[in-house]
């Protein structure tokens, strides 16, 4: 199994540096965009040393219509340079036919969303000759529909093609937001999808937690991992720190979390 | 007339805090409004106002978070306030295109302008009204141009640059010692 870090400027020393126990970095496609030939060479050192995976924030596959194609292009690009393993993307909409929403929303669970999502998955992973894999998200507000979020995703997988990136962190903070099980709704996804998993502290304020990406790993999520562990042949584990970098020894503890992870499955 | 898919409804309500008021308190009205295709009408009623608010403010918090990124020291200088200044009216309109976050920086400085012209960082400023401009030159003399060699604020001149081909450059020239 690949332990490794969503790769961001701010680490970029300390990788360089090469610490023990990352041996795989995703890459954020829409960090790459703009950065033209600095950034494909700096992919390209990337790719010598570590096992890469390219992932996207603003593809939007649950908006109804095209996708945005010069997005798709940009990805397709970064996608090239950084040849990785497998890309991913979220299970939600960002942008809508009137504006851009800068951020991940949830897609109602319908038949109508599943076709508009498994089309726009099929078309980003043809495009990028790449496997896809497809992330659940955190969100405030809950669509209550016919589908089960377990049955979309399960389905959406089946159609599609795509694996799952099953984002723990995401999971808890959802369980304790709308107050569901967290290992009943595990174990309602079939455990072929799940291929990658993401994990980063959650925080919490008043009665509702959020995924600032900023918190250290608590112990009730590794819990919850070693649970996704034991359920499912996941081949990588990504800890994804986006705010509040701490130092390269506090850095270590938390890949060390994560190493213990892998080496306990 | 076209029905509105969900999708297109939600972002709606999530861009516009006026939209979530009205749906709190007259939820059917608001989706009739919105024309929301009545097969869709029940998903729509069934979400919780306040679920919707907490969801609105995670993006708020992201647009925020652009403009901190391009005024950090007028966001420093206003402390605890720097969020709630924002918030009070960015929940009521959204910037659109892909200068959006300098559009957001802007307006939220015009509007400090008025009630905490203290807290503006000039020189940040300057940077975001050069970015959404078109001149290709533009000379500001400041007294509070940061000197990270100095660890101060010096008096000295801000220049700004547009290249031809690549964005924008900026220079800074200090006086005296």
């Amino acid at each position: 199994m690949k332990i490794g870090l969503g790769y961001r400027r701010e680490l970029s020393a300390w990788i360089d540096s090469g610490p023990p126990g990352v041996s795989c970095l995703e890459i954020t496609a829409e960090h790459f965009y703009e950065s033209g030939e600095a950034g494909r060479e700096r992919l390209g050192q990337l790719r010598g040393r570590f096992q890469l995976y390219v992932h996207g924030l603003g593809l939007s596959l649950g908006t109804p219509g095209p996708l945005d194609p010069e997005r798709m292009e940009q990805f397709a690009r970064v996608s090239a340079a950084a040849d990785p393993a497998w890309i991913s993307e979220h299970v939600a909409f960002t942008r809508t036919s009137e504006g851009d929403l800068g951020h991940l929303n949830p897609v109602p669970p319908t038949k109508e969303s599943l076709a508009i999502l498994a089309g726009h998955a099929r078309e980003v992973s043809a495009r990028c000759g790449k496997p896809l894999l497809l992330e659940n998200i955190t969100s405030h507000f809950r669509w209550e529909g016919k589908l089960t979020e377990t049955s979309f995703l399960n389905e959406l997988c089946a159609r599609s093609g795509c694996g799952l990136l099953l984002d723990v962190t995401n999971l808890y903070i959802n369980s304790r937001n709308h107050h569901f099980d967290a290992l009943q709704w595990l174990h309602e996804i079939d455990p072929r999808h799940i291929v990658e998993l993401h994990l980063v502290g959650y925080s919490q304020a008043g009665e509702r937690y959020f995924d600032d990406h900023a918190q250290p790993v608590q112990g009730e999520l590794l819990e919850l991992a070693r649970e996704v562990l034991a359920h499912a042949p996941v081949r990588a584990i990504i800890l994804e720190r986006d705010e509040d970098f701490p130092g390269p020894e506090a850095m270590a503890v938390e890949i060390s979390k994560l190493t213990a992870l892998g080496e306990r499955n | 007339m076209n029905a509105t898919d969900l999708i297109t409804a939600t972002g709606r309500l999530l861009r516009d805090g006026k939209l979530r008021d009205a749906f709190a308190v007259a939820p059917a009205a608001v989706a009739g409004e919105l024309g929301v295709r009545e097969a869709d009408q029940s998903m729509l009623l069934a979400l919780a106002p306040a679920d919707l608010e907490a969801q609105a403010r995670v993006l708020l918090r992201k647009r925020f978070g652009l403009v901190r990124r391009l005024l950090p020291m007028t966001c420093a200088r206003l402390g605890d306030q720097a969020w709630p200044a924002f918030f009070a009216w960015g929940r009521e309109g959204w910037p659109e295109g892909e200068e959006a976050g300098y559009r957001d920086a802007d307006e939220y400085a015009q509007r400090l302008a008025a009630n905490r012209p203290e807290a503006i960082c000039r020189p940040e400023w300057n940077r975001v009204r050069f970015a959404l401009g078109s001149r290709r030159l533009a000379l500001h003399w400041l007294r509070e141009l940061p000197n990270s060699v100095h660890r101060r604020s010096r008096w000295g001149c801000q220049i700004l640059v547009r290249g031809r081909v690549e964005g924008w450059h900026e220079f800074v020239v200090f006086l005296g010692l």
